[in-house]
């Protein structure tokens, strides 16, 4: 078993170049505002990581908010998609998503795309017969410039029942 | 070297489960060993504990940073947010056994908060070797020797020690949770 806080025999050993400074990295912004309680930013390298990560982060979110069965399974359908193709369109080898998910609704936004990346990505997800999937899941797919003015984001509006099923 | 995830979000304790579902997605996109995933996610999830209870004062929620990076067989898993910051807190409403727990599943600990306007928790663990060690590093410039937040903190690294074997408390290291009050 490993030892708590204490043990000075092994203090003197240790100096500043002992530190492993590799995996230090800058806060994703340097002094966040307090984001909303059921809201969270992910940002995840290009990889094996993306699908099941952002699937869990979004399925945990709309289950916390009670949305049914049918739409958290078409949620799994867009994170998919949405994991495969965006890091072809994004600006480096991160892909950024915001998820954000209410009783009513939830906001999906793909950041830090490229200048055409959004639109790219939401054509990339055109399956044959069915059509652009994004598009027949989601109540709102939209494009917008990114925050800072460069590059674009994709947003995308999901309702927890949707319209379209009744 | 760019992190696999970073995750922020506000901390709260029903996004502690978030984090763990998240991680559960790392290790199966690692193929990390269950058990050692089940030693990661006990680890990270006492350090998002320790944030939500002791980092923000009582009813506020400010923000919290996960954020991990695999290197070959090590992975680096540090939790931060932008609060009081670590120190003793011999009220603590918790058992105290956070940082001993964290200490007990990671390969190494490292604390660190003050002049860098947040304050990290960095555990690292390797996944292929049994756990050797847990060393808690407290990286400051002089250690306070009353129960007050240590002020002046260097840039990660500049200057570290080993906390001594006085009783947290007395020596002004983290103590029972690890936060300040």
């Amino acid at each position: 078993m490993s030892e708590l806080v204490g043990h000075a025999d092994r203090a003197d050993s240790l100096d500043a170049d002992s530190l492993d400074r590799s995996t230090v990295t800058d806060p994703i912004v340097d002094e966040p505002e307090p984001a909303d309680g059921n809201s969270v930013r992910v940002r995840l390298a290009d990889g094996p990581l993306a699908g099941p990560i952002l699937w869990r982060v979004v399925s945990m979110m709309l289950t916390r908010a009670d949305w049914p069965l049918d739409r958290l399974d078409d949620m799994l359908l867009v994170c998919d998609a949405l994991s495969t193709h965006a890091f072809a369109h994004s600006s480096d080898t991160t892909v950024t998503f915001s998820i954000q998910a209410g009783a009513q609704e939830a906001e999906l936004r793909v950041l830090d795309l490229t200048n055409d990346g959004a639109s790219g990505l939401t054509r990339d997800t055109m399956l044959p017969i069915v059509g652009n999937m994004l598009e027949r899941i989601a109540e709102r797919v939209s494009v917008e410039t990114g925050a800072d003015g460069e590059g674009s984001q994709l947003i995308l509006v999901l309702r927890a029942r949707s319209p379209r099923m009744s | 070297m760019t992190p696999d995830m970073e995750l922020a979000l506000t901390a709260r304790a029903e996004n502690i489960a978030v984090v763990r579902y998240a991680l559960g997605g790392l290790g199966e996109a690692f193929a990390v060993p269950e058990h050692k995933l089940s030693d990661i996610r006990l680890a990270v999830t006492e350090a998002c504990a320790n944030v939500v209870v002791h980092a923000y004062p009582d009813g506020h929620h400010g923000p919290m940073e996960v954020i991990a990076s695999k290197d070959e067989d090590t992975l680096t898993v540090l939790v931060r947010d932008w609060g009081r910051g670590i120190g003793p807190r011999p009220d603590s409403p918790g058992l105290g056994l956070g940082l001993s727990l964290i200490a007990a599943l990671a390969d190494s600990v490292q604390l660190a908060h003050g002049d860098i306007e947040h304050t990290e928790v960095r555990m690292t663990f390797s996944l292929t070797e049994p756990i050797q060690s847990a060393d808690i590093l407290l990286r400051t410039d002089t250690l306070p020797s009353t129960n007050t937040r240590p002020e002046t903190v260097t840039e990660l690294g500049d200057t570290s020690r080993r906390s001594t074997s006085t009783p947290p408390e007395a020596s002004g290291l983290p103590g029972r949770d690890g936060y300040s009050a």
